[in-house]
C-alpha cells in the first residue's frame, strides 16, 4: 500500500513536472502579425503621409506656422518608426529600407557629409532628382531632421530635398506594407503560420527565436547605443550630441516608444507561455522602467549633464540591464529558446 | 638599442597573456585557435589544448574573425572582423605579439588571410573602399610585416583565401558585396552583385581562372572556401536575396570545370536558412563539413558532392579538422568532436565565452615529444 502510495506520489510529481515544463499556452502569432507588426507599419504610413503633405505645404507657403506643423508631423512619424524599429527582419530589410529610414548611429558623420554633397549638386532638370538613387544616408529621418530643425530659414533647394525625403519615407512605408500583405508570397503568411511547409519559419520555435532576438536586440541598442553613448563615462564627460535625434529633442520619446513596442511584442508572444513568477518579474521591471523614464523631463542631450536627471537616466539604464538579463537568460531558458551569437549577424 | 614604443607595448602586452601551460603529450601536441567574445563583451583570441585548457589568451582591441597559422605551426595571424582595422601576428611558442598590423589608409581588412608556404609573406584580404575593389595585401614577414604590394582579387568583397597544392596559386572567395565604412553594415550593390571564385598566381598576381554562380543566383555570396589535397575547392555561400528563395548554398569546383552546385534533402536545405558559415575538408580530403549557424546544424558532404548527413548544434560556426573528423565550436561555448561516422565522440563546454565564426586546429610537431 505504502509502495503504491509512493508510486502514486512519484507519478503525480512527474505529471506536475511535465505540466510545469510545457508551455502553458502555446504560441499564437496571428495577432502579433496583424495587431503589432502590420498595425505598426500602417501607423508609419499614415504619419509619413501626413508629414509629406505638411512639408509640401510648408515648402509652397514657407510660413513659420507651417514649419511648426511640419516639425510636429516629423515627430509623429519618427515616433511611429520607433514603435516598429525593433522588427529587423522581413520586408523592412528589402532594398536596405531600415537604413534608408534611419542611418543611426552615425559615427563617421556620414549624414552631414553626404547631405552637404547632395546640396552642392546641380539639378538643372528638376525631374532628374531621384532621392531613392542617392546615398542611403540622405534618405531618412536624420537628414530630414538636420534641415527641418537646424534653422528657421530653409532654402528652396533644401525644401526640394526634404520634400523628396518625406515622399520617399511614405513610399518606403507603402512598399513595406505591400511586401507584407500583397503579391504571390506576402510575408505575413510566413509569420502567421510557422510549420514544416513554411520556408522561412519551419516551426513555432524558429519564429519565437527570431522574435526573441528582435526583442533583445532592441533592448541592447537602447542600452548601449541610445543611452551609454550620450551618458559618456561620467557627468564631466557627457556626449549629449550622441543622443538619437538631439536636434528635434526626440531621444526620450524614442526610448518611450521602443519600450512600449518591445513590451507589446513580449505580451503578445511570450507572456502567456511563462511561469507566473517570471511573468510577474518582467512585467514589474517594465513598470519600473516606465516610471523612471517618466522622471526624465529634460531632453536627453541636456539631461545627461544634469545631476538629478542623470540619476533617473542611470536608474532607467540599470533597470534595462535587469530586463535584458531576464529576457536573455530566464525567458530564453524557460521557453527553450536561444539568442545566438554566430547566428545573429553573420560574416 | 632601438626598442620603439610600439615594440615595447607589444612585448609588454605579450607578457600579459596567460600561460605557458603546454599542450599535453597525450594530445600529441594538438591545439586549436579561435576568437571569442566573453560574457562581459570583451573579445579575445585563444590557443587551447583539446581539453579546452588555455595555453595563451590575447585580448583584442575589437572583435576578431579568423586565424591562420604558418606552415611550421609556430606563428599565427589573428584577423579582425570585417570591416577590420587590425591583424595581429603572434608567436605560438611564447605567446608574444610579434606585430600589430594596422589597415593601410583607405583600406580595411576582410577577416581572412594566409601565410605563403615558404613563410615569406602574409596575405590578407582587403577592401579598397573608395572603389570597392577587392585586393590582397601582401605583407613581408621578415620586414616587420610591411605591406609591400597588393594583388587585385578580380572581384568585390574578397573573404576567405586558400592555397592550392602547387603553393603558388590561391583560390579567392570574392563575396561580391560592396560595403563602405561610411555606411557600416549596408550592402551597397545587392541588385547588381556578381560574386566569383578566382584563382590567382601569387607571384605575378595574374588571374588564372574565374567562375561565377549562374545568373539567376547572382546574389549567392561566395564567402568561405577550403581546398582538398587534390585541389578540389569546397564552397560555402550566403544568399542575399529573399528568404523564401531556397538556392543551393554549397558548391564544389575543380579547375577548368563548371561550378557543381549541391543541395541537401529539402527539409535540411530549408533548415540552412540560406546561410553557411565555415567550410573545412577533413584530413584526407575525402569529405567536408559546412556549418550553418542560423539553422544550428552542420552538414557533411563527400568530395564528389554527395550529401552524407548532418549533426545538430545550435549556433555552430567554427569548424576545424580533428583526427579524420572535425571539431565544431559554437556560440554557447561548446566544442564537439565529430568522427568519420558522423558521430559525436567528445564534447566540452566553456560557459564563459561564445566561440566566434572560425576555428583552426593545429598540430605542433615540436610538442609531440614534450
Amino acid at each position: 500500500m505504502n509502495r503504491f502510495k509512493a508510486g502514486l506520489k512519484h507519478n503525480l510529481l512527474i505529471l506536475i513536472g511535465l505540466i510545469l515544463s510545457l508551455p502553458l499556452h502555446g504560441y499564437e502569432f496571428k495577432s502579433l502579425a496583424n495587431e503589432h507588426i502590420l498595425a505598426g507599419y500602417q501607423r508609419l504610413l499614415e504619419t509619413t503621409n501626413k508629414l509629406n503633405y505638411s512639408v509640401n505645404e510648408f515648402c509652397t507657403k514657407n510660413s513659420k506656422n507651417s514649419l511648426k506643423e511640419s516639425r510636429f508631423h516629423y515627430k509623429e512619424a519618427f515616433n511611429a518608426w520607433q514603435s516598429i524599429q525593433h522588427i529587423r527582419f522581413g520586408p523592412v530589410q528589402y532594398l536596405s529600407r531600415e537604413y534608408r529610414f534611419e542611418l543611426w548611429p552615425d559615427k563617421r558623420g556620414t549624414v552631414s557629409k553626404h547631405l552637404a554633397r547632395l546640396l552642392k549638386e546641380d539639378w538643372a532638370n528638376k525631374d532628374k532628382f531621384k532621392l531613392s538613387e542617392k546615398s542611403v544616408a540622405v534618405q531618412g529621418f536624420p537628414a530630414l531632421e538636420r534641415i527641418l530643425f537646424d534653422q528657421n530659414l530653409i532654402t528652396e533647394k533644401q525644401c526640394q530635398v526634404i520634400h523628396a525625403i518625406t515622399e520617399n519615407l511614405s513610399t518606403m512605408s507603402a512598399g513595406i506594407i505591400a511586401d507584407w500583405s500583397e503579391g504571390d508570397t506576402p510575408y505575413i503568411n510566413f509569420v502567421a503560420n510557422p510549420g514544416s511547409h513554411n520556408v522561412i519559419f519551419e516551426s513555432d520555435q524558429a519564429l519565437a527565436n527570431q522574435l526573441l532576438n528582435s526583442l533583445y536586440t532592441q533592448l541592447e541598442i537602447m542600452a548601449t547605443q541610445k543611452l551609454d553613448r550620450p551618458l559618456g563615462k561620467s557627468i564631466d564627460n557627457t556626449k549629449g550630441k550622441q543622443a538619437e535625434g538631439w536636434r528635434s529633442q526626440t531621444a526620450i520619446s524614442a526610448l518611450y516608444h521602443n519600450l512600449q513596442a518591445t513590451r507589446q511584442l513580449y505580451v503578445l508572444v511570450f507572456a502567456d507561455n511563462l511561469t507566473p513568477v517570471l511573468e510577474y518579474r518582467i512585467n514589474h521591471t517594465y513598470q519600473q522602467l516606465e516610471k523612471s523614464l517618466s522622471r526624465v523631463t529634460m531632453p536627453l542631450k541636456s539631461a545627461v549633464a544634469d545631476v538629478t536627471q542623470r540619476k533617473h537616466i542611470q536608474q532607467f539604464r540599470r533597470q534595462l540591464s535587469n530586463l535584458k538579463r531576464l529576457v536573455a537568460t530566464e525567458l530564453a531558458t524557460e521557453l527553450g529558446l536561444s539568442l545566438g551569437f554566430n547566428s545573429l549577424d553573420g560574416d | 638599442m632601438g626598442i620603439n614604443r610600439r615594440a615595447f607595448l607589444a612585448i609588454t602586452a605579450g607578457l600579459l597573456v596567460t600561460g605557458p601551460l603546454y599542450c599535453r603529450t597525450t594530445e600529441r601536441g594538438i591545439c586549436f585557435l579561435s576568437c571569442e567574445q566573453d560574457r562581459s563583451g570583451q573579445h579575445c583570441a585563444y590557443l587551447c589544448n583539446m581539453r579546452g585548457e588555455t595555453i595563451f589568451r590575447w585580448q583584442l582591441p575589437a572583435r576578431g574573425h579568423s586565424i591562420c597559422v604558418d606552415s611550421k605551426g609556430e606563428i599565427a595571424a589573428i584577423f579582425s572582423r570585417r570591416p577590420g582595422s587590425y591583424v595581429w601576428v603572434v608567436d605560438l611558442n611564447s605567446g608574444k605579439i610579434l606585430r600589430k598590423i594596422d589597415a593601410a589608409a583607405g583600406y580595411h581588412f576582410y577577416g581572412h588571410g594566409l601565410f605563403t608556404a615558404d613563410g615569406e609573406y602574409l596575405l590578407c584580404t582587403e577592401n579598397y573602399f573608395e572603389s570597392g575593389n577587392g585586393v590582397i595585401g601582401v605583407y613581408q614577414t621578415k620586414q616587420k610585416y610591411q605591406r609591400v604590394s597588393e594583388i587585385q582579387t578580380q572581384g568585390i568583397g574578397p573573404h576567405e583565401i586558400k592555397l592550392l597544392n602547387d603553393q603558388t596559386t590561391i583560390a579567392v572567395a570574392n563575396g561580391g558585396i560592396h560595403t563602405h565604412p561610411d555606411l557600416p553594415r549596408i550592402k551597397l550593390n545587392l541588385d547588381v552583385m556578381r560574386p566569383n571564385l578566382s584563382y590567382l598566381d601569387i607571384n605575378s598576381g595574374r588571374l588564372i581562372e574565374k567562375v561565377e554562380p549562374p545568373e539567376n543566383w547572382h546574389q549567392l555570396s561566395i564567402r568561405h572556401i577550403d581546398v582538398a589535397t587534390d585541389n578540389t575547392v569546397a564552397i560555402a555561400m550566403q544568399y542575399q536575396g529573399r528568404r523564401d528563395h531556397l538556392p543551393p548554398l554549397i558548391a564544389l569546383h575543380q579547375r577548368n570545370n563548371k561550378l557543381q552546385l549541391l543541395r541537401a534533402p529539402n527539409e535540411i536545405q530549408q533548415r540552412l536558412r540560406n546561410y553557411c558559415g565555415s567550410v573545412v575538408f577533413n584530413r584526407d580530403g575525402q569529405w567536408f563539413a559546412v556549418s550553418s549557424p542560423r539553422g544550428g546544424l552542420v552538414t557533411y558532404w563527400s568530395k564528389q558532392g554527395d550529401y552524407l548527413g548532418f549533426h545538430d548544434q545550435p549556433d555552430a560556426c567554427g569548424v576545424g579538422q580533428s583526427g579524420n573528423g572535425f571539431l565544431v565550436s559554437d556560440g554557447t561555448g561548446r566544442l564537439i568532436k565529430i568522427d568519420k561516422k558522423l558521430a559525436q565522440s567528445d564534447s566540452i563546454k566553456l560557459t564563459d565565452r561564445s566561440w566566434d565564426n572560425h576555428l583552426i586546429v593545429i598540430n605542433k610537431p615540436d610538442r609531440i615529444s614534450s
